[in-house]
């Protein structure tokens, strides 16, 4: 396959855009996301407001700019504590001994008993509905899957032949971990974290459209969709802009998955 | 095999009596009194003695070892209480929305085994090509694009604007058309890739490349020897797929005013109706573990020699 250094370049270029349109929010946003001016509401898109205004005459695209900080900042909140979560847990599956091992998979089991989404939406809506709640109950509701990652990665790199050497030579607790585990875990969780991202960033945006997660009137995109949702035909510009800017956080994530999957090793997608 | 069976099933068990302790817990991840919501869900009051009876009458005060021993003792009856909002069994309520959720999930699945299987027949087929290409593209645009934003474009385009199909709600069959293709096409996209790399490692093995040598056509070659040793990883994917399938009911059946699960699992999460919460997280981790089960089973018919290795259906 030809490109996918190509799709990895295009993806981490989009991300990069996104990241510091997030970042310039406050410098490059052209009007106060909350401030709501009822003669203004509904407007098609105009130089003044280039992606219109909302049902209450807020400014669409200083929203989305703002909501671009909301959304992606919570997004990769979640995805570095679930990655943690995951990975003490799984390490301690690996390293805690038989009856560890055997508590945590049972749990890890339970927990993907259940579609990862539906999961989700009980835990973060119950939490919630807050941002605390969508890290949380995100957290709560993926870090098995992240577990059974890591504990299947550290499992294969514990009987890597230098690893058994400088276990022979007694070499053990911390060191051994820093040293000689996790070294080898680094490149597949960072292909897993892409791979993740995007469905974390579907996840958020999907409470705050459910009303499960960030509440308005804050700019989270799900929400600004939600709130869309009524004025679909007099004001369909409403709907795309927010739509448009999930896509684009999605897709960036996903080119520079799919294209380093095709690179190198290959992560599990078995449960996406 | 029998030995393997029975194993799993005591998984299985183990697995589903973890999730009803979870459900159970959920009890203390929901804030706020619930005597108290149920109270201000019928419209009344909530005053202090009223609350203090209905406590009283659901077992609140006990304490939590007794409540939750009781809660298991019921469940185990099938008996998962009653709905705080509308006082009916909780399963029953379950049970009155899974017709719905079952259209709704099977059309879908059919999509996605429709579509992956083509999508990804016609990619390895066409491998390093401009169809592979435009395929691997489409699948990663698919699989972004988030389930109920695709369902909003479609309600406007092809409902509102051209007007050809119903907006939302259940009814006849043209009501199903577009949320079931909302709800499987990011399931079909994955499949569609997981299914062409496969077919490629299966290409790769000696029994092809003899049939090559003996001058078959490439088409005979994929349809006849690749394909269905393909099948097995399928036959789990396709398991997985229920999954992909449940969660994004949740999302889609809300988009499309579907009156199914998903959308009673919105509302009863929004309305803080545990008891019914509870009620769908057991019904569908049972359901999910049964189906990847019987996909099991179902590869070791196919495919006898993941009997005798003992070794788990996944590739």
């Amino acid at each position: 396959m030809i490109g996918n250094r190509l799709l990895i370049v295009i993806g981490s270029s989009l991300m990069l855009v996104l990241g510091l349109a997030a970042l310039a929010a406050p410098w490059i946003a052209p009007h106060d996301p909350l401030a709501a001016d009822p003669a203004l509401r509904l407007q098609p898109p105009s130089p003044t407001f280039p992606f219109g205004t909302d049902q209450i005459g807020r400014c669409v695209l200083s929203r989305l700019l703002w909501g671009a900080r909301l959304s992606l900042g919570t997004a990769a909140v979640t995805l570095a504590l679930t990655t943690l979560v995951g990975m003490v847990i799984g390490l301690a599956a690996t390293f805690g001994g038989r009856f560890v091992d055997r508590a945590i998979g049972v749990a890890v089991d339970a927990f993907l008993a259940l579609p990862g989404m539906m999961l989700t939406m009980v835990l973060a809506g119950l939490a919630g509905p807050s941002t605390v709640g969508v890290v949380l109950g995100l957290t709560a509701a993926s870090w098995a899957w992240w577990a059974r990652l890591v504990r299947s990665l550290a499992l294969s790199a514990r009987e890597q032949e230098y690893v058994l050497g400088a276990r022979a030579v007694g070499v053990h607790g911390p060191r051994l971990l820093l040293r000689y585990i996790l070294p080898q875990l680094r490149q597949p969780l960072l292909a897993a974290v892409a791979l993740r991202a995007g469905w974390v960033i579907i996840a958020i945006s999907a409470l705050g459209f459910l009303g499960l997660g960030i509440q308005p009137p804050a700019p989270e995109w799900g929400a600004m969709l939600q709130e869309a949702r009524l004025h679909l035909a007099t004001a369909p510009w409403l709907m795309l802009a927010p739509g448009v800017a999930v896509t684009a956080a999605v897709l960036a994530c996903n080119l520079v998955a799919e294209g380093a999957q095709h690179l190198g090793e290959r992560p599990p997608r078995e449960l996406l | 095999m029998t030995r393997t069976l029975v194993a799993r099933a005591m998984h299985l068990v183990a697995a589903l009596f973890v999730v009803s302790v979870g459900a159970f817990a959920l009890f203390a991840l929901a804030p706020g009194d619930p005597a108290e919501a149920i109270l201000r869900d019928r419209n009344e009051a909530p005053d202090p003695a009223q609350v203090a009876a209905l406590r009283q009458e659901l077992g609140l005060d006990d304490p939590l070892a007794v409540r939750s021993a009781r809660w298991l003792v019921r469940a185990c009856r099938g008996d998962l209480g009653h709905s705080w909002r509308t006082g009916a069994p909780a399963l029953a309520e379950v049970a009155r929305r899974a017709p719905a959720t079952l259209q709704l999930a099977g059309c879908s699945f059919l999509l996605v085994v429709l579509f992956s299987v083509a999508a990804g027949v016609v990619a390895a087929f066409n491998r390093g090509r401009p169809a592979d290409h435009v395929l691997r593209i489409a699948s990663v645009l698919t699989i972004s694009l988030p389930n109920y934003w695709l369902g909003l474009l479609l309600i406007s385009v092809v409902a509102v604007q051209i007007g050809w199909l119903p907006v939302m709600g259940r009814g006849s069959p043209a009501h199903l058309i577009l949320p079931a293709l909302t709800l499987s096409a990011g399931a079909a996209a994955l499949q569609g890739r997981v299914l062409r790399a496969t077919l490629l490692q299966v290409m790769a093995a000696d029994h092809i490349r003899f049939a090559q040598a003996k001058g078959l056509p490439p088409r005979v070659i994929l349809l006849r020897h690749a394909l269905p040793n393909a099948l097995p990883p399928l036959v789990t994917m396709w398991a997985v797929s229920l999954g992909h399938l449940l969660g994004g009911s949740v999302v889609v059946e809300t988009v499309f005013a579907w009156p199914g699960i998903g959308q009673l699992t919105v509302t009863s999460v929004l309305g803080r109706d545990i008891p019914v919460v509870q009620a769908i997280l057991l019904t569908v981790a049972a359901v999910f573990m049964l189906v990847n089960l019987a996909a099991d089973l179902v590869n070791r018919r196919i495919d006898p020699r993941l009997d005798r290795s003992g070794g788990e259906a996944s590739p």
